[in-house]
């Protein structure tokens, strides 16, 4: 029996040593989108990338034997980190280790309940919380005790459904090809939203109601990976964007770092960087509009602000309030501050474990 | 900025003298100044103006022709800066021209011809068209350059407020004073044949009054028709080719006249 306790405590302890010395594995369950861009997984492979740039042992986890990845919209830098294709039931991991679900894969939480990693959920998007999750199911049921999301008022929600959650906030990143140039701009239009069919919408109701401005193009950014969409922004004088369900707003932050004006519908959740400082009114980063029956007359507009030289100030100095906003080096600290920390709690746990051992 | 504003007049009186005030003073109250003002006539006509309108502006005695073509082509041979723009005597320039063009001089530094986008207004001063914003768009293979192949699908650009570069247009030749109404557009021919680069910028750069009693493009659209405008197209198309005028005393005849 003693001899059962001590080899236990070796074990704990060879464990603690390793999660010292950054000597454990961190898997990320992740869902392959077929080269479609994504915000979600851009922010896990973002997290995952950082960590593998930290000095982190990363793998990255799927069920898909067809698997593409993100080789074409995100790099070969993230494409090439260490990918294995596995059935949750088989996963082996070791008690220092850590392992990142997404909040879609409820499934998977409750597949590896059992494992003696540490398990923590990422949450990008509410909505995906109750639809893949059974009724009468929580992540309690599933031993999930610990969250990431992406903003403080997701924050708040996931801790009005589950109150025993510990939720961390960690802001996503922006890549930095998402910038500026001095050279003058293409007086041309993108427009930026999944729904291919408003797509077309908006574009043929502009020039069926401003037949004088049917020379205005709209270039096409569909399906191009990120970098050659950052080129393209960063040549566009303005950017369309609507997108109802999101909870952060990837691709206006990345407009507007670009130098493009932002022409923005407001969506249902309203992520933070839109409000001013008081957080009650909406800022002037963009010209926001919520009837989208305007937004042909807001492209109008601001086409011949810039054709006349006279975008108001007020609009491209708070668009340069947007270039130290999420930041990769302000990313890159924080996420290993939270590493830190998930490792130093995990390490308390395994000591706690090997006190009542003893 | 190293540039000649050319403001060409062949006759002068009250009227002229009350658009010439408006123009002068769109290039005075540019938010980046040109460095020469200047007007172009005979010596008779530039005394005239001198009492009206001495302050900073240069005057070039044209001792030749007083066809438009000629006043230009003298103009520019008398210039000491690098660019040159001309100025319609009863258009009017947008204030923000000058800091556009030297903006995208510097990104630009190759471009020979730098147009803006006009505004057509009428005598009350009402929007009837924009011009050049064609090239912004699907219509030219690289979007904001003026190629032969848009030249030869549409012959209505327009140079009003364009900014040239001196050199690369005595380089050229000059205009052509044997071709009536599409001389401008054979020296575009001319100039994209010896690869030159025509770049629309995408800013509204010039206000061009269409319809004045006694405006050049009153005389042709009065007393030209279809057919003589397409000759002229046609002849412009034939003169490109030549950097040097042949003198061949172009003249359109009406088909009843054969």
């Amino acid at each position: 029996m003693e001899d059962k306790k001590k080899e236990k405590i070796d074990r704990l302890d060879e464990s603690i040593k390793k999660l010292k010395k950054k000597d454990f594995k961190i898997y990320f369950f992740i869902i392959d989108t077929k080269g479609a861009p994504n915000g979600s997984t851009q922010y896990i492979y973002t997290m995952a990338k950082t960590l593998h740039d930290l000095g982190y042992n990363v793998e990255l986890l799927h069920q898909d034997e067809d698997f593409i990845g993100v080789g074409d919209w995100m790099g070969e830098e993230y494409a090439s980190l260490p990918h294995s294709f596995i059935k949750a039931e088989n996963i082996k991991v070791n008690v220092r280790d850590f392992f990142f679900i997404p909040e879609i894969f409820a499934n998977v939480m409750s597949q590896t309940k059992i494992l003696p990693c540490k398990r923590i959920a990422i949450s990008q998007n509410l909505n995906f919380i109750s639809e893949f999750i059974g009724f009468g199911d929580d992540w309690g049921t599933y031993g999930i005790n610990k969250a990431i999301t992406t903003t403080n008022e997701q924050a708040k929600d996931i801790k009005e459904l589950f109150p025993f959650t510990e939720v961390d906030v960690l802001n996503p990143s922006i890549p930095d090809y998402f910038r500026k140039t001095e050279k003058p701009k293409k007086l041309e239009v993108v427009v930026l939203t999944k729904d291919q069919s408003l797509f077309a919408k908006i574009i043929k109701q502009f020039y069926w109601k401003y037949p004088l401005l049917k020379w205005v193009v709209f270039p096409d950014v569909r399906g191009l990976p990120k970098e050659s969409v950052a080129e393209v922004l960063r040549e566009t004088e303005i950017t369309v964007w609507v997108d109802d369900d999101t909870y952060f707003g990837y691709n206006p932050i990345e407009a507007i770092k670009s130098g493009s004006i932002l022409i923005g519908k407001v969506p249902n959740v309203i992520p933070e960087w839109m409000y001013d400082e008081s957080g009650e009114n909406l800022n002037s980063r963009g010209i926001w509009f919520t009837d989208l029956r305007d937004v042909q007359k807001i492209i109008a507009q601001a086409i011949f602000w810039v054709m006349e030289d006279r975008v108001p100030e007020k609009l491209t100095e708070e668009m340069e309030e947007m270039k130290n906003l999420y930041t990769h080096e302000e990313y890159k600290q924080n996420l290993e501050k939270l590493m830190g920390k998930y490792i130093d709690e995990r390490i308390n746990e395994l000591e706690d474990i090997k006190d009542k051992i003893k | 900025m190293d540039i000649t504003v050319i403001i060409p007049i062949h006759e002068y009186n009250d009227t002229v003298k009350q658009y010439l005030t408006l123009a002068i003073e769109s290039v005075k109250t540019q938010q980046v100044e040109p460095k020469v003002i200047s007007i172009v006539s005979n010596k008779e006509i530039n005394d005239q103006i001198k009492k009206d309108f001495s302050e900073n502006i240069k005057f070039f005695n044209n001792t030749g022709s007083l066809k438009y073509q000629d006043q230009i082509n003298f103009a520019v041979s008398q210039c000491k800066t690098k660019y040159f723009s001309i100025l319609g005597f009863d258009d009017t320039y947008t204030e923000i021209w000058f800091k556009n063009v030297e903006k995208y001089i510097t990104h630009y530094p190759e471009i020979s011809v730098y147009l803006p986008i006009t505004r057509i207004i009428d005598i009350n001063g009402e929007d009837i068209q924009m011009v050049n914003e064609l090239a912004l768009s699907y219509f030219v293979e690289e979007r904001g350059i003026i190629d032969r192949e848009s030249l030869e699908k549409y012959q209505d650009f327009s140079v009003n407020g364009g900014v040239f570069r001196v050199d690369d247009f005595l380089d050229v030749g000059g205009l052509k004073n044997s071709i009536e109404l599409s001389f401008w557009y054979e020296f575009l021919l001319r100039a994209v044949s010896k690869s030159l680069s025509i770049m629309v910028i995408p800013r509204i750069g010039y206000k061009h009054l269409f319809g004045r009693e006694g405006s050049m493009a009153v005389k042709y659209n009065e007393t030209m028709d279809l057919e003589e405008k397409l000759y002229w197209i046609k002849i412009a198309t034939k003169e490109a080719q030549y950097t040097k005028q042949r003198n061949k005393g172009y003249k359109y005849i009406p088909k009843e006249k054969k």
